[in-house]
């Protein structure tokens, strides 16, 4: 068959049976996307972290209570915090936040 | 693009004064984040009325430690005084809250609900007699998500909708820090109660589902009006 005969068979076939669902495929992060990431992360760990802290302590009607995680049926890790001990955290996390805000936009200029 | 100068050297100076040395790992960050969504829907009682009292595996109120899971457990484990929550509403059973703990599906198999909210008269006879919640008692949960550095996979959002299955599937939350447009996609086809940017730092989101736990109380309330 001949190349153009073939193709002609393609296309009227395609125009019959249009293709029903898009095709998937993988696609790369693009910069933006990955810098979205990378700032996200560090807010949610730094900025977010604070926030949660907070939260509880507050749920919990306490400031200088000690809040305790500690292992239950696996691990073997424990870890505890007081919300009168993240004052001084608090203020950073909030300067860190506005300094993240201005690389936001010094990045999407 | 313009970063303005001595920003990031100023975003570096700041970094170690705002870490939390106790959040080093990502799980650790988990284990937080848990018990931060268990106070949202403890947040969400109060706002409908419930009178909460925060209680020990023992039974004694928790006033001087309060002591959450790093990992699931059983509810009536004694290692620790784990707390919970007591929510009461007017003219209603009264419910307990808890964090990590697990819950028998409908095929007996036993599964981790990050946060679950459950009749206290069930969690009595678990601590009574040693076993395991029925899911059919868990008036709310939820499946928690702690991704900063990536994305939740869409296997985690295929394993909640199996889950859901297993413990019914109304009043069952997925909730995650980090947007993933598969697993949006995934969920969206099947339920509304998912946020895939949950965090203190979105607080609009924290709101609309609190708001969903509120209608789930509602709905409760309104069984034994």
């Amino acid at each position: 068959m001949k190349p153009s005969t073939l193709l002609k068979n393609c296309l009227s076939r395609l125009a019959l049976n249009p293709p029903s669902a898009e095709f998937l495929a993988r696609v790369e992060y693009s910069a933006q996307e990955k810098f979205d990431i990378a700032i996200g992360a560090v807010r949610a760990v730094i900025v977010g972290a604070i926030g949660m802290q907070d939260a509880l302590a507050e749920t919990l009607n306490t400031q200088d209570t000690e809040i305790t995680f500690a292992p239950g049926e696996t691990g073997d890790v424990r870890h505890a915090y007081r919300a009168v001990d993240l004052s001084s955290r608090r203020v950073a996390a909030s300067g860190l936040n506005d300094l993240l805000n201005q690389l936001n936009e010094d990045v999407k200029k | 693009m313009t970063i303005r100068p001595g920003l990031l050297a100023s975003i570096q100076a700041i970094l170690p004064t705002a870490i939390s040395p106790n959040l080093t790992t990502g799980s650790q960050g988990d284990d937080l984040y848990e018990a931060y969504i268990w106070s949202v829907v403890i947040a969400a009682a109060k706002n409908k009325g419930g009178a909460i009292e925060f209680k020990d595996v023992f039974g004694n109120i928790a006033s001087t430690t309060f002591v959450f899971r790093t990992s699931p457990g059983e509810l009536w484990w004694q290692s620790q005084s784990y707390c919970h929550a007591e929510i009461e509403f007017p003219s209603c059973p009264i419910l307990e809250a808890h964090v990590g703990i697990y819950v028998a599906g409908r095929s007996q198999v036993r599964h981790e609900c990050d946060v679950a909210v459950l009749f206290k008269s069930e969690a009595d006879v678990c601590r009574a007699r040693r076993v395991l919640p029925r899911a059919s008692k868990v008036i709310l949960s939820v499946e928690a998500k702690y991704y900063v550095n990536s994305t939740p996979g869409l296997s985690l959002g295929r394993a909640f909708l199996g889950l859901r299955d297993e413990i019914q599937r109304t009043n069952r939350f997925f909730i995650a820090t980090s947007h993933s447009g598969s697993v949006a996609k995934l969920l969206a086809k099947h339920t509304r109660d998912f946020d895939l940017q949950f965090t203190p730092t979105n607080p609009h989101n924290v709101d609309v589902i609190r708001g969903a736990f509120e209608k789930v109380f509602d709905a409760f309330m309104a069984q034994y009006a």
